[in-house]
């Protein structure tokens, strides 16, 4: 045809281009080629089926001629053939031909194989678009292969692959499924999959009780894991991330109250002396990825009232690891809660702090110098009532030379803060006694209420526990545990007859002559440090006791304002106010107990409403 | 003196059980308002004439079936009074509220005929209840007892009920609906159904 045309140029030039309704020769070319084409379909019919065929054949892995093919079509574009004789039947094919391939290897390939075939696939099929097919068949052949080897199988994909891969912390296959998932709109759906493999994951973990020990480091862990998915795998998608939290939050918040507890207990264990091999920073590591944690929890007073309980015990038994630990870690919970949560745990600080002073002045005041009973060295922690855990008084007959003691230290503190009340909170009293053992000597170092028990033996030789109970005075529970820890423990000072682990009516106790060790100073407290039963269930109670004040005072403060209210209102404006998790029951009573109380009273014409009663 | 009861009643009343018709009498004309006197002194007055007199109290409280027998109620908030009565005899020493014993001897002579689910409420209250029933329980019981069906429709679980009611409910549907909703609806119908010939007792909403 060029040649032709190179023969016609001439022609073309001088004439047909002023003549109107004529066309260039080459068009004409093209317009004749056409209509003997049209004219035999059965050669059409054989092209088309050749084209698609040999595309086929491509797709399953043979080569073929790429520019036989690119000829072929060209000529089909110039013929203007090409969308309506080839493009249709090819999407139709293509459609057809990636339905059964994804139905097939669906089956027979894991999902990170499929997701990976899938993914070449549309590779293949855009390479093809540049290398001989028309630019604008792109965009539908993708959206066929995308139909055909994703939209279809999204539920599919997720049921079967979403959790495994999950599980198995699989970054590249998971982004893979992301991004895949993104070109067909299925991002909700994999957001969907995501919040129930949190909650279904984690539900297990955290309802057993058995595993409560692990709870917070498989909940860090966890954690951290769903984090690094998100950020290699979801591109950090903000609607993921968001996602990941509220599961979180529901998962932590499913069982009430102990993960609370739980959180502070591990926070306990870290900021307690003795963790070595951890240096500061790894320990600020720590705290912040457990903040994370608290950030969910709803009942953030239960966390309050053990955390507490546990920094009392490490300030005042010495056991702090790191004075700067523990400050920056209220310093974070504060920028977390306000200051509100934190001022009692700050004032305990303040406590200690001024504390240290006072023992300073007092032991240069001429009280001490002139009065003090010699050898024995006391220091005492002055505590605020307010910022510290209660704790319930024990009586304990002194050794003489500490009531002395502590007469004189009180006298030396009223008479420079008069006007206060002390009182002296035995069990958190610690000492250090020197004992001369035959084999050695020795400092222990002891709960006040074990120096007590020890000291008797100075006088005696074999003592039975009721001679014990008398003289020492100590609550029969408390006397017990400490028995137990003298005689049964690691470190037997003691030798009790007849031997066992529990502590009897009938059993005798005498100094152990032959005690040894290979260091020279003994810890021996620890059952100070250890948390008893008793002291747990009063701790949570006291965190319900002050729930319900709470729900009461919410009720009245709003009430008084409101002076007449419905039930649903009412109900509603408590969920607001209120900061913990609480069941409408629960409210219900408190309610209730206010209308006992009078407080409130029922509107006489609809007992839906409450008027509050001044 | 108030009437608050039908004049043909309160005749019959005096013949019957004089004593527990004074009081009754008395009761009501403290709580309208017709004396003077503020109606909380009035009724803790009334309550100690009649703790002054041993055996008063069980006296009254032994005839409260033959009183209510003989009354005619002729609109809700008489009934209202007359149930109001019940509790303030049912109280003991100048105690705020009853005793679940005490509650429940009440319930099946007063509300014998006017609350359809009263045994299976008495039998709950019988087991389940520890604490003693507060006015406020009695009170919203009787309101229950008006706006709840058989079938318990017409409970509103976000309501005002007092928790025990709620309690009580939740029971029920543990006890007696542990199917699926639909057929819960069916029998839910035939229910109300086989009930709508019941004739209803005045003061009775329905």
């Amino acid at each position: 045809m060029l040649i032709i045309r190179g023969i016609a140029l001439l022609l073309d030039v001088k004439y047909v281009k002023n003549v109107a309704n004529l066309c260039s020769v080459w068009d004409m070319g093209l317009q004749l080629f056409r209509k003997h084409i049209s004219l035999s379909p059965e050669i059409e019919h054989k092209t088309v089926t050749g084209l698609l065929r040999l595309i086929e054949s491509e797709r399953l892995g043979e080569a073929i001629d790429k520019t036989l093919l690119s000829h072929l079509l060209k000529m089909f574009t110039d013929l203007g053939m090409y969308s309506e004789t080839f493009e249709k039947p090819f999407l139709e094919c293509t459609s057809e031909f990636y339905a059964t391939e994804g139905v097939k290897y669906l089956q027979q390939s894991d999902i990170p194989d499929y997701l990976r075939h899938a993914e070449s696939r549309l590779q293949e099929e855009h390479d093809r678009c540049i290398l001989y097919l028309e630019a604008n068949t792109r965009k539908p052949l993708i959206a066929t292969t995308e139909k055909q080897l994703l939209q279809r199988h999204t539920s599919a994909i997720i049921e079967k692959g979403f959790t495994v891969l999950m599980e198995a912390n699989r970054v590249t296959d998971l982004s893979r499924m992301y991004t895949l998932f993104q070109r067909v709109d299925a991002i909700e759906m994999l957001k969907q999959a995501l919040s129930l493999y949190i909650r279904g994951t984690g539900q297990g973990i955290i309802m057993d009780e058995e595993k409560d020990k692990d709870l917070v480091s498989f909940l860090l862990e966890f954690k951290a894991s769903l984090d690094k998915i998100l950020e290699e795998s979801f591109a950090k998608n903000e609607a993921f991330s968001n996602t990941i939290k509220e599961s979180f939050e529901h998962l932590i918040n499913l069982r009430q109250n102990r993960p609370a507890e739980l959180i502070a207990k591990f926070l306990d264990e870290k900021l307690r002396a003795g963790n070595k091999g951890t240096s500061e920073e790894e320990l600020e590591g720590i705290l912040d990825k457990v903040l994370v944690l608290f950030r969910f929890i709803q009942g953030k007073d239960v966390f309050e009232a053990f955390y507490k309980k546990d920094l009392a015990k490490r300030l005042l038994l010495g056991k702090s690891a790191s004075i700067d630990a523990e400050k920056s870690m209220i310093t974070k919970l504060k920028t977390e809660c306000g200051s509100q949560f934190t001022n009692k745990l700050e004032g305990m600080f303040k406590d200690i702090e001024l504390s240290k002073e006072i023992n300073d002045s007092f032991k240069q005041s001429s009280q001490a110098r002139t009065k003090l009973p010699t050898g024995i060295e006391m220091s005492v922690h002055v505590l605020t009532t307010g910022y510290w855990p209660t704790y319930p008084p024990m009586d304990v007959k002194l050794p003489h030379e500490l009531n002395v003691y502590q007469d004189i230290f009180k006298e030396f503190y009223l008479s420079k803060y008069s006007g206060r009340r002390l009182m002296w909170q035995n069990s958190l009293g610690h000492c250090v006694l020197k004992v001369e053992f035959p084999k050695g000597r020795k400092e222990l170092a002891v709960s006040l209420f074990q120096s007590v028990v020890l000291m008797l033996f100075n006088d005696a030789q074999k003592l039975s526990f009721v001679d014990i109970k008398e003289s020492t005075g100590i609550e029969d529970k408390e006397l017990r545990r400490t028995l137990q820890s003298l005689a049964c423990g690691k470190v037997r000072v003691l030798q009790k007859t007849p031997k066992g682990r529990d502590i009897d009516d009938k059993d005798e106790f005498v100094f152990n002559e032959d005690f040894s060790a290979p260091l020279y100073r003994i810890k021996v407290n620890a059952i100070q440090m250890k948390e008893t039963v008793e002291e747990n269930t009063s701790t949570t109670e006291r965190v319900f006791q002050d729930r319900q004040y709470q729900v009461d005072a919410a009720i009245v403060r709003i009430m008084k304002t409101r002076k007449t209210l419905s039930h649903t209102l009412l109900i509603t404006e408590l969920f607001q106010q209120l900061k913990f998790p609480i069941k409408p029951a629960d409210m219900k009573k408190r309610i209730e107990s206010l209308i006992d109380r009078e407080y409130l009273e029922r509107d006489r014409s609809n007992p839906q409403i409450y008027n509050y009663l001044a | 003196m108030a009437r608050p009861m039908g004049s043909s009643g309160f005749e019959a009343a005096l013949a019957v059980c004089p004593a527990a018709a004074q009081a009754y009498s008395k009761y009501c004309g403290i709580v309208s308002g017709c004396t003077n006197a503020n109606p909380r002194e009035g009724l803790a007055d009334l309550s100690r004439t009649i703790d002054n007199m041993e055996g008063m109290r069980d006296g009254i409280f032994g005839d409260i079936h033959k009183l209510m027998s003989v009354l005619e109620f002729d609109d809700v908030s008489q009934f209202n009074s007359f149930y109001d009565f019940v509790f303030f005899i049912s109280r003991e020493n100048g105690q705020k509220n009853i005793t679940v014993q005490k509650a429940l001897a009440a319930w099946r002579i007063v509300l014998v005929g006017r609350f359809r689910l009263l045994d299976r409420w008495c039998n709950f209250v019988e087991k389940y209840q520890r604490h003693n029933i507060s006015e406020d329980a009695w009170q919203q019981l009787l309101a229950f007892s008006r706006c709840v069906n058989e079938d318990l429709e017409g409970y509103d679980p976000k309501g005002a009920w007092p928790v025990i009611i709620d309690d009580f409910v939740e029971h029920m549907h543990r006890i007696y609906r542990p199917s699926d909703c639909s057929s819960a609806m069916e029998s839910q119908c035939s229910i109300s159904n086989t009930f709508r010939g019941l004739n209803l007792l005045p003061g009775s909403k329905r």
